[in-house]
């Protein structure tokens, strides 16, 4: 055992006694832990599944470009409400038509961000939009199932852009285009961890 | 420890700390920056035309047409946090159908015509006769002759920070409600004419 962590340059690791090494373990996964509590904690606040996104295409260019992080707000659903009045400033507005929204298409799993369009919407009908991405020639209507010409808020898009910050999430596209790289920065961080003794 | 690595390890985390940091402030200073943008618009020539939007569709669609002209200052909304000002035009119908058939989509909203403002040297918009860049259908197929507005709106999209939303509007009359320039108002509000060809239901109330 000791002469195979000394053949891969971790002899560090056998200085470590057994109580300091579970610490360690324990210490990383605490780290991990806050990670995912801020991140459902932000989902909770923003109501949506995924509070945060990168952009993957160039639709939206000049403005978003690849690897830019957007931050995404889902109160505005603007649901038909059918009990009693209720107090002002008490609900949020509804999405408007110039907004950028973030929607899945059913089928598909890339979150696309377009800027709406268009906005119909009726006492008894769900709030439609149609979205265009700023760099496109065209709406958003051949990206949409067969015969479906007009997204739902509510079901298929997952939140409105309210915040940017540029080029961050790049890391996020180098992890998922190369996946070995997933798995060399999980195995670096962890090891980092484990062998700071301070 | 005085590794080099320990070295990379401070230096990187004293750079992020900083990038965070002015990031922040220029996000938070932004916002304080004034801004008055002006705007007015003159509607010229409002028609709709019947067509399909595919040569394989069967179902003849509404299409409406707009010629305008745009007076619009947006300067003071760059500042040293803006990349980009989106602006655009809408058209607004959200009175019930002036004809005998209801629509059950009671509030619409479509963008008729936008553009992309890169830097202050294009914050200056002066367009005379403008053609609306986009089609326009309603999503039942049918304007309906619905009174109707138009709205200039824009969107400032930051280097980092957050987005904001602006608009013009004005009242059924005419009269401009936010912040423009004095003594030139035009035309803002109009009624949804028939399709070509069709007889209108309702008479023209608005001059």
């Amino acid at each position: 055992m000791d002469a195979l962590l000394d053949q891969l340059g971790l002899s560090e690791l056998r200085r470590l006694k057994p109580r300091q090494m579970l610490a360690q373990i324990l210490n990383f996964g605490l780290i991990l832990a806050t990670a995912f509590m801020m991140w459902k904690g932000l989902s909770v606040v923003a109501d949506s599944p995924s509070p945060i996104v990168v952009v993957l295409s160039g639709s939206m260019e000049p403005a978003f470009q690849r690897g830019d992080l957007l931050f995404l707000w889902n109160r505005n659903l603007e649901l038909n409400y059918a009990g009693p009045t209720p107090a002002p400033g008490s609900t949020f507005g509804g999405t408007k038509v110039g907004e950028i929204v973030v929607y899945n298409v059913k089928g598909k799993d890339i979150p696309i961000v377009h800027r709406v369009m268009r906005r119909h919407k009726g006492a008894k009908t769900p709030l439609n939009l149609l979205t265009k991405g700023d760099n496109n020639y065209a709406d958003d209507t051949e990206l949409y199932p067969r015969n479906q010409f007009y997204l739902d808020r509510e079901e298929e898009v997952i939140g409105s852009v309210v915040g940017y910050v540029p080029f961050v999430g790049y890391v996020t596209i180098l992890l998922s285009e190369h996946p070995w790289a997933k798995s060399a920065l999980l195995g670096i961080m962890g090891l980092l961890v484990i062998l700071q003794r301070e | 420890m005085h590794s080099s690595g320990v070295r990379l390890q401070n230096t990187f985390g004293f750079f992020t700390t900083v990038t965070f940091f002015v990031a922040a402030l220029t996000a938070l200073s932004a916002l304080l920056y004034p801004s008055s943008p002006t705007a007015n618009i003159n509607l010229r020539n409002v028609k709709v035309r019947t067509g399909r939007p595919h040569y394989t569709s069967t179902k003849p669609q509404e299409y409406l047409l707009i010629n305008f002209d745009l007076d619009a200052d947006l300067t003071s909304l760059f500042n040293w946090n803006t990349k980009q000002v989106f602006a655009y035009l809408t058209v607004l119908y959200n009175s019930p159908s002036a004809s005998s058939s209801p629509s059950k989509y009671t509030e619409n909203e479509m963008i008729l015509w936008d553009t992309i403002i890169p830097d202050v040297r294009s914050a200056k918009l002066h367009l005379v006769n403008e053609q609306a860049k986009y089609k326009a259908n309603d999503i039942t197929g049918k304007f309906a002759e619905r009174n109707a507005t138009v709205r200039f709106e824009w969107n400032v999209q930051p280097h980092v920070g957050v987005l904001y939303w602006g608009s013009i509007e004005a009242d059924a009359e005419g009269n401009v409600v936010r912040k423009v320039e004095e003594g030139r108002r035009g035309k803002w509000g109009f009624q949804i004419p028939p399709a070509w060809g069709k007889k209108p239901v309702v008479k023209k109330t608005a001059v």
